[in-house]
């Protein structure tokens, strides 16, 4: 238990718990089975939750029912593509404000444009991010939020 | 303003892109045309100051530099179409190697973040055992990959190699049954395999016919209908393989009740390359070479393939091969 004193926010001033990383929900986007196996695996070690879409249309549904504190989004997906996903996501004010981190293995100039300029946070190309370097990521983010 | 004239130069100059290429001139397209066209031009200037010599008739002897330069032209549209063709097949090279890349990253990414956590210090040794079988998966997806491209090249050199013995039926394709099992469990789809009689066997090649077989099963399952939270399963996913025997040749069938192929692209199915439209929005991995591949097998087979298909019922895709 911390005492905190920054966001209290018309609460009333007492305990406030630290939100720790167990509570951080993240949606994971992305059709490969084995990606999703093995990210699910490292994240939830890390203390994250994570959960999971195989293909754009069911990610965009969890996305709005979950709410969830980040989203890791492919862009080649079967029946809703990562681009409409995330044009979706960013129109609707119920999900705008969640960070979005593009993982995918498309590098053209044209792609990352599209997706930056399409509201995205950032875009990580697969097959030049490790494992840590993903979760580095994502951490910068969840934790630049909770300033 | 020294810049400015030398990018002029550089695009007027018909060498330039050749010579970066290392492209020597006899074979730099550009050049020759050039060539051509100022060889046109100068065997019309010759052939009116030739014929204005020895013909008086000033009709004749346009009508004859005309015909020279029309059959000029002609031949230089002939060899323009020619290096057209050639071009585009040279894109189309471009395009496969394209495609096959990317098919080919998907897996081996799999394999490069499964190895890291594999790897990593802190995974306990129970987690890693059913990491083996995701690099195990992914290899096969690789060698699949590598096998079809290599299949296509040989396909196209002509040279399929031909190793024909008898051929017991059942076993070949129990063998494939089990090779498919885990991806028809995981996509809750049955198979029904009936052969006439059971102990039929034929003379043909043993590869080339199991690939036959495995590219056609592997569709069946891969174009199934889809099931899921947002789609409740209304109807069983079955396949059903059929081999029977006939006077001349032995018939196969594999009958799914999948997706389907639109009436107007069926046409083109069997084209490499060629993806429906409506299994494009369902399946991202899928090269278009297996069908391609399949009827080459089949003809080199010395058989026959063919199917019937109705979106959202199913398709039925069967072959025959002759009996020796």
């Amino acid at each position: 238990m911390v005492f905190l004193q920054k966001r209290t926010k018309g609460r009333p001033f007492g305990l406030k718990f630290q939100k720790n990383k167990n509570m951080k929900k993240i949606l994971f986007i992305e059709d490969e089975q084995g990606l999703q196996k093995t990210f699910r695996d490292f994240l939830s070690r890390e203390g994250y939750k994570v959960i999971s879409a195989l293909d754009g249309e069911i990610g965009w549904n969890l996305a709005k029912r979950e709410k969830p504190d980040l989203i890791l989004l492919d862009l080649i997906l079967p029946r809703m593509d990562g681009f409409k996903v995330l044009e979706e996501l960013k129109k609707d004010p119920q999900t705008k404000e969640i960070p979005v981190i593009i993982l995918t293995n498309l590098e053209g100039t044209k792609e990352v444009e599209k997706a930056l300029e399409l509201g995205a946070t950032t875009y990580l190309v697969k097959a030049q991010y490790s494992l840590e370097d993903v979760l580095e990521k994502i951490n910068q983010i969840l934790e630049k939020d909770e300033s | 303003m020294e810049n400015f004239f030398k990018k002029i130069l550089k695009s007027l100059n018909p060498l330039g892109y050749c010579q970066e290429w290392k492209i020597p001139p006899l074979e730099c397209p550009q050049f020759l045309f050039l060539l051509m066209g100022i060889g046109t031009i100068l065997v019309i200037l010759v052939s009116y100051l030739l014929g204005n010599r020895q013909v008086s008739d000033k009709k004749v002897l346009n009508l004859i530099v005309l015909s020279v330069g029309a059959f000029l032209f002609i031949i230089d549209f002939i060899v323009l179409k020619g290096i057209e063709k050639m071009a585009q097949a040279s894109r189309i090279k471009s395009e496969f190697i394209n495609i096959l890349s990317h098919q080919i990253r998907a897996p081996l990414t799999n394999l490069d973040f499964a190895l890291a956590f594999i790897l990593s210090e802190k995974t306990p040794a129970i987690q890693k055992r059913d990491y083996f079988f995701l690099l195990k998966e992914n290899v096969s997806r690789m060698k699949n990959l590598v096998n079809n491209l290599l299949l296509v090249s040989r396909i196209e050199a002509k040279s399929l190699p031909l190793r024909e013995k008898k051929v017991p039926l059942s076993e070949i394709i129990q063998k494939i049954q089990k090779e498919f099992k885990a991806q028809l469990d995981a996509t809750n789809v049955k198979l029904e395999i009936k052969i006439e009689p059971v102990n039929l066997s034929l003379v043909t090649d043993s590869f080339l016919l199991q690939e036959i077989l495995r590219n056609l099963l592997d569709n069946a399952i891969r174009y199934s209908q889809p099931t899921d939270s947002l789609r409740p399963k209304e109807k069983e996913n079955k396949i059903s393989l059929k081999v029977e025997e006939r006077a001349n040749c032995i018939y196969f069938e594999i009958k799914d009740t999948g997706v389907g192929i639109p009436k107007e692209e069926q046409k083109y199915i069997f084209n490499k390359f060629f993806r429906a439209k409506n299994v494009l929005k369902y399946q991202t991995e899928g090269t278009g070479l297996g069908l391609f591949i399949t009827k080459n097998l089949v003809k080199a087979l010395k058989g026959k393939i063919g199917f019937s298909s109705k979106e959202n019922k199913g398709s039925t895709f069967w072959f025959k091969i002759p009996k020796k």
